[in-house]
């Protein structure tokens, strides 16, 4: 619905609350605060080195769209050897300081704590919403719990992979593309009824 | 009413109300509007395209030519929607269009008495010259009198939206062909997906009165339906038009959510755009009722012989109180009967074939249906018809009709085997063209593959849909297929009863034999040529219908056969597509994304006025009470000059390079050399496209020794990153580099002024940013505000002393309240983009007007930078002779002799007292400022041999707004042109 946000300023997040179809949410959102993230970048020739000193350690990760955790870590693969990685309860810094300690020397670090919106969607019409942006085939049949991908959703760079069954599916979107991409995710759920939580007064 | 008294797929439980031309009906849900029309017996429903001749309904589907009406009213008027597609719903209102003052009397249908002139070609032929009335003159004239219905005025109040939708076989169509090939592939548990213009699945099995496994057509629909429905796999899109196939398997197809709906029902779009992605599909889009060209075949009441039995069979709606039928095949023949069986008044079947099957004669006696062999019809009658003449081996007759079904055989519905570049091949069994090379992927099943029968439909449906899923890597065996009752399958080919008066063979576009007999004689005879002649398949139906007769006709009159001939082939959309479905979520504010600073808020307080630059929405100035933007601006320069002043600077792109081989890769892609920085510091750098012209410029500090941070332009953020990983993983994959982009991760405010350095130190944990400390183009990774991460350059494109202060992202907006805490003192003034614009143009900066991708560094005055002692991207083109013509218009500054004039960006500049023409030109201007800090307009600009000129005076010419001021030459560095106030 073009007008449905029509009160709502483009350039602020969409306040919490409820919106389209009244009753319970057929899908919901709740923005994921607390986290650490930054970005694992294995040097030129060091993947597999790479994934060996951090499995060592306790954090497998997968050379492919596709998340994995371990020693507090959670790890997404966002291209050929390349990582988002998330901790909760860390700073940036801290965060930063265990990826050098345990890539040693075969990886770039970047903090991008401060980066990004992320965003848990879920909710059983979940899929069908997110189906009016998403172009990856997110059916059961393709797209499984850990699956990941970083893709273009409504003119926005996103990063999502799926955490549950239920489904819940985690996403990572640049900040100030976070109130376009919540335009977009609260248009393409209203008619399901949309739960929007964790944006505060937007 | 000419609603038959039973049968048809109509609830006649419920009426609903609809309006055409104000004029009160009834009908029931199941119609479409063409049936609930005929079922009130209006028959007139538009008037042509160019004749204005009086026209009805022809067709029961969308390859309707005729019958266009504007639907609904206000802000959701729809003009040429076919009426033969719109699903009835209460207080539908319709409107005919083409027609002045009345749809009974129009008064352009004078035009039809000037029809011997206005034939192919006329308006190319006649409005030619003068050359300047075209525009002006002709073309609206045309246009108005040849109008295609009105589009709304008032905004869309609906919503649109788009999807994508993944599956193992897609199936198009949902008659016998399709719903076989749906069943055999669902089965099979593969996801299947079954797309159906139609509101109501089943094809032409809802019109049909054959026999499969023992039981009626429409048990058989039924069933499959139910089954189908059963199955998690599978999916069912009715009101769903496939238009387009794709690359790799991906076909457009639009959902019409809403249509049938006088307004959408709450949070539901009005129309859906669906991206259909597939292994393998299967075309069973069915064939289309081919008409024949005969003198007055374009009367109200003539028709297409299964739309006249669909009328019957499937809505329970005669056409008229009598009918006949005027056909070449088996085909039509049974399906005119079987809308006899359902109680159509039909009187005879007039037949071009010596004879017809047996068991249709039979049949036909049996109904009382005359039937007319060897005979053809030869003339109608009637401003609706009343008559029809027949001619035959014995004589003419007349028969007095209401309605008349032509069938001249089945063409094939192959349009979206076409979209990927297949051409059509002839069959002359059937007389039609099939479908040539397929898309990957897709398989073509009965009618649509020239397999007109029953039972070759479900045969292939089977089939195809079984080799689909297996195809897609299930594993089923062929299950045999539903059996049919046979049904006699004769046919001939014809085209054009050869009789005198106007014979349309596309009633859209008003084209008669005639025509295709003039395009021929002037030599428009490939099918390409006489389409563009006579616009022949032009339009919303683009020739569906009529196409093939008009390329029949035309090889009649070469002598080569249709094979020979060759058809136009067909381009997506099948049917039209509205914008509105193309666009789906992005109108209005959500066209493209806004990205707000991380100060946004704060500017919002200060009650800033926004400029989107890009994507993003920036502050441009803040207005105090009482002022206009241009006050504003002159203050912010001011306090910035001579105190202190802070703008958000974090939409610049920022990415972090790493890894022992950053400095040499830095080398490869800027101009100037970077590996040599030292740890600690921050340089201006250039970088070039491949072709020697400048990509794009910033700065780039070096924080660690194999660690650099690049500044890009905000423009240019997503460009450069995407260059940069293109020379990584594509020209030097040996380098050892790693980058990620932190433009969102860092908030980045820069705070200049004579005062910056004040302010700045009330924010340090202690670092020392004195101007030893932290010297002209210093970098320092530190802490501010008490141990929040913080990276420091001392960079100045205000010229003024500055430092731009970055911070994690979500710590902008404190980091912003802090300095202006910090500045409260010296009245620091937060600035917008327009003053950092003034301020940059003082300093003679580049930025966006001057980096155009038309200018090399040469031109830009920063040649000296390009090291002589490498390598990089851009240096050998930059280095050919015409980017080294010492003619070459060359970055400047200017002023304008009288003090008091405005500059104008975009005037060319004139050597004084030359003629303003293109061979004078001298440059132009790029960029102009009222400079506050100097009392007067100031430009800069790129002027043949300009440096060299300085103090000259030249014309600024300005044609378009109307200027042409003398300007001075002058250096580009109109305010502190040593730099000094930056060093302090």
């Amino acid at each position: 619905m073009s007008d449905l946000f029509h009160a709502h300023s483009p350039a602020r997040l969409l306040p919490e609350g409820d919106y389209g179809l009244e009753g319970a949410a057929g899908v919901r959102a709740q923005a994921v605060t607390g986290l650490a993230a930054a970005t694992l970048v294995a040097r030129r020739g060091q993947t597999a080195a790479l994934r060996a000193a951090c499995a060592a350690a306790g954090l497998p990760l997968a050379d492919a769209p596709r998340a994995s955790s371990g020693a507090g870590l959670e790890a997404v693969g966002t291209g050929p050897g390349r990582w988002l990685i998330f901790a909760e309860g860390l700073s940036g810094r801290e965060l930063r300081a265990r990826l050098e300690g345990l890539s040693a020397g075969l990886a770039a670090v970047t903090d991008q704590s401060d980066a990004n919106l992320v965003l848990d969607i879920s909710g059983a019409r979940a899929r069908e919403a997110l189906m009016k942006g998403v172009t990856v085939d997110l059916d059961p049949a393709a797209f499984q719990t850990s699956d990941a991908a970083t893709t273009i959703v409504s003119h926005v760079g996103v990063t999502f992979w799926q955490r549950d069954a239920a489904p819940t599916f985690r996403f990572v979107v640049g900040n100030s593309f976070a109130p376009a991409f919540l335009r977009w995710l609260g248009a393409s759920a209203a008619e399901f009824g949309f739960a929007l939580s964790g944006t505060g007064r937007g | 009413m000419t609603r038959l008294s039973a049968g048809g797929l109509i609830d006649r439980s419920r009426t609903l109300a609809f309006t055409f031309d104000g004029k009160s009906y009834a009908g029931h849900p199941g119609d479409t509007l063409a049936s609930a029309l005929l079922a009130n017996g209006v028959r007139l429903v538009g008037r042509s395209f160019k004749y204005h001749r009086p026209r009805g309904i022809v067709t029961a589907g969308s390859e309707e030519p005729n019958a266009l009406v504007e639907l609904r009213t206000g802000a959701r008027r729809e003009p040429n929607t076919r009426a033969t597609t719109v699903e009835l719903f209460d207080a539908l209102e319709a409107t005919s269009q083409n027609r002045w003052p009345s749809l009974d009397f129009d008064v352009l249908s004078l035009n039809r008495l000037a029809a011997p002139v206005l034939g192919a070609g006329f308006y190319y032929k006649t409005f030619m010259w003068p050359a300047a009335f075209w525009e002006k003159v002709y073309e609206p004239l045309i246009r108005r009198a040849a109008g295609l219905g009105r589009a709304a005025d008032a905004p869309d109040p609906d919503a649109y939206e788009k999807a994508t939708l993944f599956c193992d076989v897609l199936v198009i169509g949902s008659g016998a062909a399709g719903l076989t090939a749906a069943l055999a592939a669902g089965r099979t548990g593969a996801r299947v997906v079954l797309c159906e213009e139609d509101f109501r699945l089943g094809g032409r099995l809802l019109s049909e009165k054959a026999e499969i496994d023992g039981g009626s057509a429409a048990d058989f629909v039924t069933h499959a339906l139910a089954e189908l429905a059963s199955l998690p796999n599978a999916r069912l899109m009715p009101r769903t038009t496939v238009f387009g196939a794709y690359d790799g398997g991906e076909f457009g197809a639009v959902e019409k959510v809403s249509d049938h709906l006088a307004e959408p029902a709450p949070f539901q779009p009005r129309q859906r755009l669906w991206r259909i992605v597939a292994k393998r599909s299967v075309l069973a889009a069915g064939a289309f009722d081919r008409p024949i060209v005969f003198p007055g075949n374009d009367r109200p009441g003539v028709m297409s012989a299964l739309a006249l039995a669909t009328y019957a069979t499937r809505y329970g709606v005669a056409a008229g109180a009598r009918a006949a039928a005027f056909t070449t095949n088996d085909h039509a023949v049974t399906a005119v009967l079987d809308a006899a069986a359902a109680g159509l008044h039909l009187a005879a079947i007039v037949d071009v074939r010596p004879a017809i099957a047996p068991a249709l004669v039979t049949r036909a006696q049996a109904l009382g249906v005359e039937v007319i062999p060897e005979g053809e019809i030869v003339a109608t009658a009637g401003k609706c018809l009343s008559a029809v003449t027949v001619r035959t081996p014995m004589g003419t007759r007349a028969l007095s009709v209401e309605a008349l079904g032509v069938s001249g055989g089945a063409t094939p519905n192959l349009n979206l085997t076409c979209h990927l570049g297949g051409r059509p091949v002839w069959r002359e069994e059937i007389a039609a063209f099939v479908p040539g090379t397929l898309p990957p992927g897709m398989a073509a099943a009965g009618a649509a593959a020239g397999h007109l029968t029953l039972g070759e439909c479900v045969a292939d449906g089977t089939a195809l849909g079984t080799e689909a899923a297996q195809a897609a890597g299930f594993s089923a065996s062929l299950a045999p297929a539903p059996k049919t009752s046979d049904a006699p399958d004769g046919r001939t080919a014809f085209w054009h009863v050869k009789a005198p008066g106007p014979a349309f063979v596309d009633q859209q576009n008003d084209v008669t034999a005639k025509d295709v007999a003039l395009a021929h004689r002037e030599g428009f005879r490939a099918v390409e040529l006489l389409k563009r002649y006579t616009t022949l398949g032009m339009a919303t139906d683009q020739g569906k219908t009529s196409n093939m007769a008009g390329l029949a006709i035309m090889a009649e009159l070469t002598g080569k056969g249709i094979a020979e001939t060759g058809t136009t082939v067909f381009r997506p959309p099948y049917t039209p597509v509205a914008l509105g479905v193309l666009a789906g979520h992005h109108r209005g504010v959500d066209f493209k994304p806004t990205r707000p600073t991380p100060t946004h808020a704060w500017a919002e307080e200060q009650g800033a006025v926004f400029v989107e630059t890009g994507l993003w929405l920036r502050a441009a100035w803040f207005p105090r009470a009482g002022e206009d933007w241009q006050a504003a601006v002159n203050r912010e320069v001011k306090a910035t000059r001579e105190g202190v002043g802070v703008i958000d600077v974090s939409t610049f792109g920022k990415i972090d390079l790493q890894g022992p081989d950053a400095g040499l890769f830095l080398d490869r892609v800027y101009i100037n050399t970077f590996s040599t920085l030292p740890v600690g510091k921050a340089r201006y750098g250039v970088m070039l496209r491949e072709d020697g012209l400048v990509m794009d410029d910033g700065t780039t500090a070096r924080l660690a020794d194999g660690h650099y941070v690049m500044t890009t332009t905000t423009a240019n953020a997503a460009k450069v990153f995407q260059h940069l990983e293109f020379c990584l993983q594509v020209l030097w994959p040996e380098l050892d580099v790693c980058l990620a982009s932190v433009s969102e991760q860092w908030a980045q405010i820069a705070v200049s002024g004579p005062r910056a350095r004040e302010v700045l130190s009330k924010l340090v944990d202690g670092t020392d940013v004195s101007n030893a400390g932290l010297p002209f183009m210093g970098a320092v990774e530190t802490t501010v505000m008490g141990g929040v991460e913080a990276r420091i350059f001392r960079l100045s494109f205000s010229g003024e002393l500055g430092y731009e202060i970055a911070v994690p992202a979500r710590k902008g907006e404190a980091l912003m309240r802090a300095i202006m805490e910090a500045g409260a003192l010296y009245g620091i003034t937060p600035y917008g983009t327009e003053a950092l614009g003034v301020m940059r143009i003082e300093k003679g900066h580049v930025s966006g007007s001057e980096l155009s991708g038309q200018t090399s560094a040469r031109d830009l005055g920063l040649g000296r930078m390009a090291s002589t002692k490498k390598d990089y991207i851009g240096r050998v083109m930059a280095g050919r002779p015409a980017f080294l013509d010492p003619d070459r218009p060359t970055f400047v500054g200017f002023r304008p002799v009288d003090r008091t004039q405005r500059l104008r960006a975009g005037a060319h500049f004139l050597a004084p007292g030359a003629e303003a023409t293109t061979e004078n030109d001298e440059g132009y201007m790029t960029s102009v400022a009222f400079s506050p800090t100097l009392g007067h307009s100031i430009g800069l600009g790129l002027l043949k041999r300009g440096p060299e000129r300085i103090g000259e005076k030249v014309r600024a010419y300005d044609p378009v707004r109307g200027g042409d001021v003398e300007v001075e030459v002058c250096s580009p560095h109109f305010v502190d042109p040593e730099g000094e106030k930056q060093r302090v």
